[in-house]
């Protein structure tokens, strides 16, 4: 959404018109269901969490000063959400099942069984999923903020580094260890791959 | 590469956008983080599972429907409050200032109890105004008269009487 447009939606929301709520859900939606799926692990409680998110966000939207970047602001309320569930939950579900649902949005045992995308291909796909899952659950919390924010938000450092509270530099030795073990995990899948073919 | 904080504090502000330059370490350093976050950033996508923005939207409506109920309901309260409030107020002042005493008199006299007063005020005054003949000497059946309304008057406080407490006429007699 560009930011004129983005502007009179926020404006429009703020005058209490439906659509604009839905607008905004539409724009961020996707970006934030992405987000809670990778910060919590779980699709369930992503879906959850992006309905808590647009609750907030009807609460909180007069207070939006319109200095700030829109989606900051909203990534910011999105991961005091996430940091409250983990707190309340302590253990984070992790694992996926067979009846567990696919990042597609169907099954996964469907998926694999051929009615979603092909099942090799989906199957493969949920592999990678749950290996990247697993290797974000082994870094440490803000690590694992930071590179979600960075790519979901799209967050500069700077802005990182208010919210954590820390100088840039941290923020990016942290960020760079993270991908690095991220990049690591799929290496290591790209090359079981190379090894099945 | 052996990065140190001033690499990462400077290679973070290039990234971000600012015009710096960089020593060679510090480009290296830039360069494989955006290369990494590129390759990572394709892994973390998610694609949005179909209806979930439909249900997310509808759970939305209805908790916009219900902050909106839920100041009129405030408000039909306060507002039925209110009126119960003045209807008390005018009952406990205006209200009985309205009745004139005449009203009042008729009221009382119509009410069941009122005319059991009433009548009870007659029969007293009846006896009184006998016993007085009756002190005068006058040639009357007074004394006939006089205890047929005793009697008639003891009646009727019998009747209203609790049967278990002595009535007021059992207290007076015992009284003289």
């Amino acid at each position: 959404m560009d930011p004129q447009r983005l502007r009179a939606t926020i404006r429009a929301a703020r005058a209490g018109r439906e659509e604009a709520y839905q607008e905004i859900l539409a724009a961020f939606g996707p970006r934030l269901y992405g987000y809670f799926v990778r910060a919590t692990g779980s699709r369930h409680d992503a879906e959850d969490l992006l309905g808590e998110v647009m609750l907030r966000l009807v609460g909180r939207l007069p207070e939006y000063d319109e200095k700030g970047r829109f989606e900051q602001w909203v990534f910011r309320i999105a991961s005091n959400l996430v940091r409250d569930r983990i707190r309340r939950a302590k253990v984070r579900p992790m694992t996926s099942s067979l009846e567990a649902e696919s990042p597609g949005g169907g099954v996964l045992g469907e998926t694999i069984c051929g009615r979603g995308r092909p099942a090799e291909a989906g199957l493969r796909h949920e592999e990678v999923s749950q290996a990247l899952n697993e290797a974000l659950e082994r870094l440490d919390e803000p690590s694992r903020q930071m590179v979600l924010l960075r790519h979901f938000a799209e967050m500069s450092f700077r802005e990182i580094a208010e919210i954590f509270q820390c100088p840039i530099g941290t923020v990016l030795a942290k960020v760079h260890r993270a991908l690095k073990a991220l990049r690591t995990v799929l290496e290591a899948n790209d090359e079981s791959d190379a090894g099945r073919l | 590469m052996n990065p140190m904080q001033e690499d990462y504090e400077r290679a973070g502000r290039w990234l971000d956008g600012e015009e710096i330059d960089l020593t060679p370490t510090q480009l290296a350093l830039a360069g494989e983080i955006a290369a990494d976050a590129a390759k990572v950033g394709r892994a973390l996508e998610v694609p949005l599972p179909g209806g979930a923005l439909h249900r997310v939207s509808a759970r939305l409506k209805r908790a916009r429907r219900r902050g909106r109920a839920r100041p009129m309901r405030w408000v039909a309260a306060a507002a039925a409050a209110a009126v119960v409030g003045v209807g008390l107020l005018a009952l406990l002042t205006g209200g009985r200032n309205r009745i004139e005493p005449a009203e009042y008199v008729e009221w009382f006299l119509q009410s069941p109890s009122g005319e059991l007063d009433a009548r009870a005020a007659l029969l007293a005054d009846e006896l009184a105004e006998y016993q007085v003949q009756l002190t005068l000497g006058e040639e009357w059946p007074v004394e006939v008269t006089v205890k047929g309304l005793e009697q008639q008057l003891g009646e009727f406080i019998l009747e209203e009487a609790d049967p278990a407490e002595p009535s007021a006429w059992e207290q007076w007699e015992e009284s003289l």
